[in-house]
């Protein structure tokens, strides 16, 4: 039957075209880069150098802080320009912030974050010494901290990384860390999910640690970290939690919502399951719904809906794949009050778009969505019952990876006040 | 400056004519782009000629070796970029049927979605029909790690493409 793997990624393979005759064009590639070779080991040794000075002396400088939430933004397309209440974005800040309205990540995947208070911007900076680097961030519901994984995702094998949880105060740029022992290799922490008060995370991770002894593989390990009030983290039980995503946390903390379309599980902490809705297949959806599973569904806060975010299916493309093209996008709030959602209550059209998910609820029912189109990805304000929405949020082209998280002010006013 | 000359380059002319077509699947497979596979493809086979002394004896074995660790690294270098990865569909052929066409489609675009080494893990395994411990050692890492990313690119796979369950399922039987 392994068989069928085979003969499909062969099929899949036969899919390429054929180019002319490489053999030339290879050899003036390997002339170039021995010429460049010649040329280049003096001056990477003298770089080298200054690099060490450079460290050494920023060791002593900066003690052991990790993380460094100063900096202008610089770069094409790294400040958001914007419409509404953030129209007088600046760039050129080094202070702290106490709040954050929204995150983002630019090009490089660094998080970029707006103050709720003044709207400035701020790069966070992580250390990536020793071949680590931030992964998996996520922004706190009140927009004062930013958890993320601090992991080692390059060459496996060998000794196991020291993979950590950390959580920066965006006020004090303070870092509080929790080691991860036996979460590592390959993309360690998965995801990260904030609880609506913003004092628990659920994280999920890959535990590699002792599988190669037992002649065993990874598994997926999910658990809750708990933050008291002096912003110290707690490792706290392990959590029951098989979807491939956390879509919701309910406001008493005890439920997580996740999708995997069509089903719509609602389970406890124990990982017993306590509601479930099945999503019938929507009149023009993709044939298979969202591939990806990240489809950009979000449960609403009373926890009645669920806010979808999800490409018509046409006719000579009825996959929903990430295919390069833009297709139209609709903004769709399902009922979860009855074990079958049969129909859309709202069917808002987002226009031609590459991709499109939910980022927020706003208390009023108003629904935050980033869409993905011409390069940017801009943040709608939806009114899901009149089907009203209007940009909140403008970022520059160029951002392909932008990845907008809201929290604060813009989640509570659907929009920046 | 000449890279080679002479029996060399005739060498390496045969070689490249022979092995081109199976590099240019792999790294499809492991790109999901023709122009980065054809760009992958040409990279290594600069590797190999400017290393023609050493890669001589077994080329295809030094060329593939080149282009998985390329892969891995350039990907990491170009950072992840899985909106990016696939240009266009394939043309529709005549001999598809729809069923074949979309099963093609749902593989590829849930491969991009995988790490890229879950992916050369899966490529060497599956494509290229490596047994695990010729895959760890051409990846530089242990049976162990290529047993652990072989079971989470097809757990992944299957949570991605639900619908090609059974061929994942069976795949990991195979393991």
């Amino acid at each position: 039957m392994s068989e069928s793997l085979r003969s499909t990624l062969d099929a899949v393979s036969r899919d390429v075209a054929m180019p002319d005759d490489l053999t030339d064009a290879a050899l003036r590639l390997a002339g170039r880069r021995r010429r460049r070779a010649h040329v280049t080991v003096p001056v990477l040794a003298m770089v080298v150098v200054a690099l060490l000075v450079l460290l050494v002396t920023s060791v002593f400088s900066v003690g052991r802080r990790a993380v460094v939430p100063a900096g202008p933004v610089s770069g094409p397309g790294a400040v958001p320009s914007s419409v509404g209440a953030v129209s007088d974005v600046r760039s050129e800040f080094s202070a702290p912030i106490a709040r954050a309205a929204l995150m983002y990540q630019d090009r490089g995947g660094t998080p970029i974050l707006v103050s709720a208070d003044d709207e400035a911007v701020r790069a966070l900076r992580v250390s990536s010494s020793g071949g680590y680097r931030g992964a998996a961030y996520a922004l706190s519901p009140d927009g004062m901290k930013v958890a993320y994984g601090w992991q080692k995702t390059s060459p496996v094998g060998g000794a196991q990384p020291k993979t950590q949880l950390r959580v920066v105060t965006l006020a004090t740029g303070e870092t509080a860390s929790l080691a991860l022992p036996g979460i590592g290799l390959g993309e360690p922490v998965e995801s990260i999910a904030w609880s609506t008060d913003s004092a628990r995370l659920l994280v999920q991770g890959v535990v590699t640690e002792g599988a190669q002894q037992n002649g065993g593989y990874g598994s997926v390990e999910c658990f809750l970290v708990d933050i008291d009030s002096s912003g110290a983290l707690t490792r706290g039980a392990k959590v029951q939690f098989t979807g491939p995503d956390v879509d919701g946390w309910s406001a008493d903390g005890q439920r997580l919502l996740s999708v995997q379309t069509p089903e719509v599980d609602i389970t406890d902490l124990a990982g017993k399951t306590v509601g479930s809705v099945r999503l019938r297949s929507m009149p023009d959806a993709g044939r298979y719904g969202n591939v990806f599973g990240a489809a950009g569904q979000l449960w609403s806060p009373d926890e009645q809906q669920l806010a979808i975010a999800e490409a018509k299916a046409l006719p000579d493309r009825p996959l929903n794949v990430l295919d390069g093209k833009p297709r139209p996008y609709l903004l769709r709030a399902v009922s979860l009050t009855s074990s079958e959602a049969t129909a859309p209550e709202t069917d808002v059209e987002l226009g031609q778009a590459m991709d499109a998910h939910v980022v927020g609820w706003a208390d009023d029912g108003r629904v935050l969505v980033g869409v993905l189109s011409g390069g940017a990805e801009n943040v709608y304000s939806v009114d899901v019952r009149t089907g009203e929405k209007r940009v909140v949020v403008r970022f520059d082209a160029g951002l392909t990876s932008s990845a907008p998280q809201v929290a604060g002010e813009i989640v509570r006013g659907g929009g920046f006040r | 400056m000449t890279v080679l000359d002479g029996d060399a380059e005739r060498e390496f002319r045969e070689f490249v004519r022979a092995d081109t077509p199976n590099l240019m699947r792999a790294a499809y497979l492991l790109t999901g782009d023709p122009h980065h596979a054809q760009d992958l493809v040409q990279s290594t086979l600069a590797n190999v000629a400017l290393h023609w002394r050493a890669a001589a004896e077994h080329p295809h074995a030094y060329a593939r070796k080149s282009l998985y660790h390329q892969a891995v690294s350039w990907w990491r270098w170009r950072g992840r970029r899985p909106e990016t990865l696939f240009a266009a569909l394939p043309d529709a052929s005549a001999r598809d049927d729809d069923g074949d066409r979309d099963r093609r489609l749902v593989v590829r675009a849930a491969l991009s979605r995988l790490t890229p080494k879950q992916r050369a893990v899966l490529v060497l395994r599956y494509f290229e029909d490596l047994p695990e411990s010729e895959t760890a050692a051409l990846l530089g890492c242990s049976v162990g790690t290529v047993k652990s990313q072989t079971r989470h690119a097809l757990s992944r796979l299957r949570a991605l493409a639900p619908e090609l369950g059974e061929l994942f399922e069976s795949a990991e039987v195979r393991r």
